[in-house]
């Protein structure tokens, strides 16, 4: 009867070891500090979309270096289509990492490209298995993430091949419900609205001597070892469907609220968004949380990750930050995500006196 | 038991047996009368005497015994009355046969017997004859003999009373004999007692016809100015027709060694762990893994009752408590046909209901839990114990700071176990037993990444009520009956960042094991029986496919779950009912023992949902069967008196686990799994207390549950029952019994345990495989009370999936490992040295008994489990406990 995870009850305890002293082991490294090149984020635009939709869909990455910014490194875009299997407990299959494998179909090169989706996708990567042959039963749908989305994985390269330079990106693909009654799915196809990338709507500077708003383009200036705050607001997103307030909310359709449902309008902070309960049996209404990564090329941050849970709402995140210790220019960058796989980022230009 | 009989002897009457004749009397008279004549006629005879009464002579008792009749001829004077005067021999039988026919013949009477017409004395000649004669007698009564000796010095104790329940008793010689004779037949308490000697109950089982010859070690109070060490049981050696005895392979350990054994902080059923055999787990794991195989694989039983886990969450407790248990013993494989449904070990626990007179008890505290244990012998027929345990260390966690809480999963535990022993008529006797265990742990990892807070409780229970009906009829004939009710609940709730798991089962099972042997004849015993259980489970799992972790998963420690998730919520209901026989064939002067058996399990398992939920579709269940037929053999010979050569093969299989019975997770057709055991070894009485056993072993399984590798699996297959295991070893056992103060043993295991998930793939080390598992363990008692143990270890590492590469994810802000060959590196050797001291201190009519234990003496550096930073590019390894040592005291009364 005892089904308590073996692996996972041990895990606990090893854990419990760590924490009571002297067994820790050493193994933090510093995440937000950037020495050589890396993607930091992918940005989808539009963030989801339906593959029967056909639309074209274009691919952003942020990459950074010691340096700052870099636009110029070669990127090859791959869109992986092989399934994943049950047995693969990491989020793509082994295939999307081999370029022999056969299944990568390169999207092009560049800093940023474009692509569609495949008309297959939501039968690959969602809740459409295909059908089956006579007799035979049916395939096993996939099992949608933790904010009731599908995934199809794009691999980025910095160099062409797979290897320690890859970055897995995984495309937001909207489509229906699986196993669940006709009015249900009619109303979740009604309600439920494409995802929009959050984005920074202000980045303030919070010293002991009052707030800075960082322009867009402007250079925020600090002492050698200075310690501000840093706080990235985002856009407001209605806790209740008003029409006419320019987002089209759960509560929303085309057909209640023209206004913002035509053309579907996203608010790019804490959306709220359709989900299907299946322990209840039900839809409901949920709201994403937003997690902010900040990264820099030099100088040292409070927290490396900091962000609002779906439990919270909050305008906007803080951390802090001390400049280095010696001067010059600098870059520190942050990417917002949220649940449902949407991504912002933002550079600001640092100079330390 | 016919056999010739001299207590009794019948004259033989019949047929001129009686010899009388007219003698002297008669004649002196004629004489007298003839004299007369001379002058007038002689006398005449006109109504001789007749025997009235006859009295029956007891046989005498002579050396050596007469081969033929003894007659003794008599010359009897008989008055007018008929009265019997004067008696004497004529003709001698033997000087004994002659005071046994003088004596009776007295007692005779005959009638007057007439001369002339008028009663008159006369003289008779008697021939009495003593006749032997063969019976056949039914013994009705049976003896009792024995010795009584000090358990420490192995002296023999005189004046010791033995008494049994009935008045009937005995004292001990000076070599610490005792004899008691003509003893019904059945079981009898009995008690011992004498100076210095505790007052100690026990039973046994006397048959008629039969001598039971026992040896009783007894502790004595040591006498004034002497201290001694904590001796609360006595040890019973009782040589009677054994058993049948399926195993070739078991450790069994009694409670009072199994409590001394170092790490384990006095609680006995922790002594599996030190066993041979057994593969040392990870910290805080309590995971027992047995011969290659999964911890999921091996069984527990508490006097034949199946319990679900054998140690609290974390490892630290056993679930039972140790006050109430009498032995632990641990069957790695190849065990018979009484138990099944199993592809790994048994560890099986026995209990029982001290015996000890009056009101008596035990309370202990350390830093872990603290405990009680009350029992009391209402009447020679009725004892109860109840026992009680409740962790420690969540209440003094809440001195520490809150964060400690917040990210040590500090557990929190509570058992019990009320026991009731009736001993009824003619040998038989009744136990019931209730018995819980609840278990709540709760960790949270707080953090500024929303996604990267963690949080993880569970909670788990068990609730067991049984009887167990033993009737011990005598001459190797032993009828078990031991019906059950179980209750069970486990829950699990773990969140990564917003991704939620949640797994609950609740269970309900009810079962009955009964057995019935008998020693048909000397040469064979035979032993049938019935093991049946009717098991429902009600599960709910919400979550990711990936968590809980299965073997032959390939992850890192501290790996996020997969993000992807589903629910279902089932119901499953699984039956076995497996009639068993099992025959003890005896050769070569109860040298060999041929132990054939079978065990026919037909096993029912019916599941809610056949395919995963749809909403507006009623559920569609599943129903399917299995019919097990598993054939055990086990062969003994004891080739030399010293040397004992042993084997065992035999089929095992298991049902799938309910949770893996979803059809959203797992797989409602799951079919059953198969094991072949194999066994083969010897042991050697090398010494008096030394024996040396060397075992092998091998293990094939098949048709295991693992997950569906395919790309598209189809719906409700998640997993498969493809997969394959293997394990070959050899395992060493240098045990030392208790002697001259000293116990311990040394084993070793050397074994290779391997898995394929399905025939196309290649095979791979078993997530939980250990090369080398070395446990040594000496407890010393050099002063009386005083004790000292050590025990040492050496355990090859658990295999792991090293990382070869890794690749940034995006969309959940985190490195992704690449993994190298599944299991193709190893979590370094543990090594460990772990002390213990213990004092016993009498403090009137009772005794504090104190321990301290050092566990990791040398404070080394072992590896408990490999992590990796968040990046993969670092490899460390998370530590084991360092140097730490744990009190703990107990007071008994």
């Amino acid at each position: 009867m005892d089904l308590l995870s073996k692996r996972g009850r041990s895990g606990l305890w090893l854990a419990a070891v760590a924490a009571l002293g002297a067994c820790i082991p050493d193994v933090d490294t510093d995440e937000s500090t950037i020495v050589a090149p890396r993607v930091l984020a992918v940005q989808a635009i539009p963030a989801e979309s339906a593959p029967s939709a056909g639309a074209t869909i274009r691919y952003l990455a942020l990459v950074a270096d010691a340096t700052g910014t870099r636009s110029d490194v070669p990127l090859s875009w791959f869109q992986c289509l092989a399934q994943k299997p049950l047995a693969e407990l990491g989020p793509i299959s082994l295939d999307c990492l081999n370029t022999d494998s056969g299944k990568l179909t390169l999207l092009g090169q560049g800093p940023s490209v474009e692509g569609k989706l495949p008309s297959n996708a939501c039968s690959l990567f969602g809740p459409n298995p295909p059908m089956p042959a006579q007799g035979e039963p049916a395939g096993r749908p996939v099992d949608a993430d933790e904010s009731g989305g599908y995934n199809l994985p794009l691999m980025v390269g910095l160099s062409g091949a797979a290897s320690a330079d890859v970055t897995l990106y995984e495309q937001r693909i909207l489509c229906g419900l699986a196993n669940v009654a006709p009015s249900v799915s009619l109303e979740y196809t009604q309600r439920y609205h494409p995802n929009e990338n959050p984005a920074s709507r202000q980045l303030s500077v919070v010293r002991a001597s009052g707030t800075q708003v960082i322009a867009e383009d402007a250079t925020l200036e600090v002492s050698v070892g200075e310690r501000v705050e840093l706080e990235v607001a985002w856009a407001d997103c209605p806790a209740t469907d008003v029409c006419g307030d320019g987002v089209c909310g759960p509560d929303e359709t085309a057909q209640s609220c023209a206004q913002d449902c035509t053309k579907v309008m996203g608010c790019a902070g804490q959306e709220r968004y359709l989900d299907y309960d299946r322990e209840n049996g039900a839809l409901r209404v949920r709201t994403e949380g937003l997690r902010v990564a900040w990264y820099g090329t030099r100088g040292v941050y409070d927290n490396e990750r900091t962000g609002v849970s779906e439990d919270e709402r909050a305008g906007s995140s803080k951390n802090g930050w001390t400049a280095p210790t010696t001067g010059g220019a600098l870059t520190l960058w942050l990417v917002l995500r949220d649940s449902r796989g949407g991504v912002g980022f933002r550079s600001v230009n640092v100079l330390v006196r | 038991m016919i056999f010739p009989s001299f207590n009794a002897c019948r004259q033989q009457l019949a047929g001129g047996a009686l010899l009388l004749a007219v003698l002297s009397s008669v004649t002196s008279f004629a004489e007298h009368a003839h004299a007369q004549r001379a002058t007038a006629a002689a006398p005449e005879l006109t109504k001789p005497p007749a025997l009235l009464k006859f009295v029956e002579a007891p046989y005498p008792q002579v050396e050596p015994k007469p081969t033929a009749d003894v007659g003794v001829t008599l010359s009897i004077l008989i008055d007018p009355t008929g009265k019997v005067g004067d008696v004497a021999v004529l003709a001698s039988g033997g000087a004994a046969f002659d005071a046994a026919a003088i004596e009776a013949a007295k007692g005779f009477e005959f009638s007057a017997a007439e001369v002339d017409g008028k009663p008159a004395a006369i003289r008779i000649e008697y021939r009495y004859v003593f006749t032997m004669r063969q019976e056949q007698v039914v013994a009705t009564t049976g003896v009792l003999a024995g010795t009584v000796r000090d358990a420490d010095t192995k002296a023999p104790v005189p004046n010791v009373k033995v008494e049994l329940a009935a008045g009937v008793s005995a004292l001990t010689d000076a070599e610490g004999h005792f004899r008691l004779d003509q003893l019904p037949p059945g079981k009898l308490g009995l008690t011992l007692s004498g100076d210095r000697l505790t007052p100690l109950s026990t039973e046994e089982t006397v048959v008629a016809g039969e001598e039971l010859e026992v040896t009783y070690k007894v502790a004595l109070q040591p006498a004034a100015g002497e201290q001694k060490g904590p001796v609360d049981d006595f040890e019973i050696l009782v040589r009677a027709p054994p058993a049948l005895k399926r195993e070739v392979v078991s450790t069994k350990v009694t409670a009072e060694q199994a409590r001394s054994v170092p790490g384990a902080q006095g609680d006995v059923v922790r002594v599996v762990e030190s066993l041979p055999g057994v593969a040392r787990s990870a910290v805080g794991s309590g995971q027992l893994v047995v011969w290659g195989a999964g911890p999921e694989d091996t069984r527990t039983y508490v006097d034949g009752v199946p319990i679900p886990r054998l140690y609290h969450e974390g490892g630290l407790r056993s679930t039972v408590y140790s006050g109430v248990v009498s032995s632990v013993e641990l069957v790695p494989g190849g065990y018979g046909a009484a138990f099944g449904r199993g592809l790994g070990g048994l560890v099986r626990i026995e209990t029982e209901t001290p015996s000890k007179l009056g009101l008596h008890g035990q309370v202990a505290a350390d830093v872990l839990d603290a405990s009680a244990m009350l029992s009391n012998t209402f009447s020679p027929n009725f004892r109860a114990t109840a026992a009680a345990r409740v962790s420690l260390i969540d209440q003094l966690s809440k001195l520490l700071d809150d964060d400690v809480n917040e990210f040590v999963p500090i557990p929190r535990y509570r058992d019990g176990q009320v026991r009731a022993s009736y001993k009824l008529k003619g040998g038989r006797s009744v136990d019931l037993v209730g018995m819980f265990s609840m278990d709540h742990t709760a960790r949270g990892v707080p953090n500024s990444d929303p996604a990267l807070t963690t949080r993880e409780t569970r909670d788990s229970s068990f609730y067991r009520l049984y009887a167990r009906y033993v009737d011990e009829g005598g001459k190797g004939t032993r009828t078990v009956v031991t019906p059950y009710i179980g209750y069970g609940k486990a829950a699990l709730e773990n969140s990564y960042g917003s991704s939620v798991t949640s797994l609950s089962d609740d269970d309900f099972l009810v079962g009955v094991r009964a057995s019935h042997s008998v020693r048909a004849t000397p040469w064979l015993s035979i032993e049938g029986g019935i093991d049946a259980q009717v098991e429902n489970h009600s599960l709910q799992r919400r979550g990711s496919l990936g968590l809980p972790a299965r073997e032959g998963d390939i992850r890192v420690f501290g790996q996020p779950p997969p993000d992807t998730l589903s629910y279902d919520s089932y119901e499953t209901s699984r039956v076995g009912v497996a009639p068993y026989l099992e025959a003890d064939f005896a050769a070569l002067e109860d040298r060999l023992h041929i132990v054939p058996g079978l065990r026919i399990d037909p096993m029912f398992r019916s599941v809610s949902r056949k395919v995963p939920q749809a909403a507006g579709q009623p559920p569609i269940g599943l129903y399917a069967q299995n019919f097990a037929v598993d054939p055990r053999l086990t062969i003994r010979w004891q080739a030399h008196d010293k040397l004992n050569l042993h084997a065992a093969t035999g089929l095992y299989h298991q049902q799938p686990a309910a949770a893996d019975l979803s059809a959203t997770f797992g797989n409602p057709q799951l079919g059953t799994s198969r094991a072949v055991h194999t066994v083969l070894g010897a042991q050697l009485q090398a010494m008096e207390k030394l024996t040396v056993e060397l075992t092998g072993f091998a293990t094939f399984m098949d048709d295991l549950t693992m997950r569906n590798g395919a790309d598209a699996p189809r719906t409700a297959e998640a997993l498969l029952t493809t997969g394959r295991g293997r394990t070959i070893g050899l395992q060493t056992l240098v045990r030392r019994d208790l002697s001259d103060h000293v116990f311990g043993w040394v084993a070793y295991t050397l074994m290779r345990s391997q898995r394929k998930n399905s025939d196309d793939q290649a095979w791979r080390l078993f997530d939980y495989d250990q090369t080398h598992v070395l446990s040594t363990v000496l407890v010393w008692t050099p002063l009386p009370g005083f004790e000292v143990g050590a025990r040492f270890r050496v355990a090859s590492g658990y295999p792991r999936t090293d990382v070869s590469g890794t690749y940034y994810d995006a969309r959940r802000d985190r490195w992704q490992p690449v993994f190298a060959d599944q299991n193709g590196i190893r979590i370094p050797l543990f090594v460990q040295l772990d002390l213990r001291a213990s004092q016993v201190f009498k403090l009137g009519d009772t005794e504090l008994s104190v321990y301290l234990e050092v566990q990791n003496v040398t404070n080394r550096q072992n590896t408990e489990e490999l992590v990796y930073s968040p990046d993969f590019t670092l490899r460390d390894g998370i530590k084991s406990l360092p140097i730490l040592p744990v009190a703990g005291l107990s007071w008994t009364f």
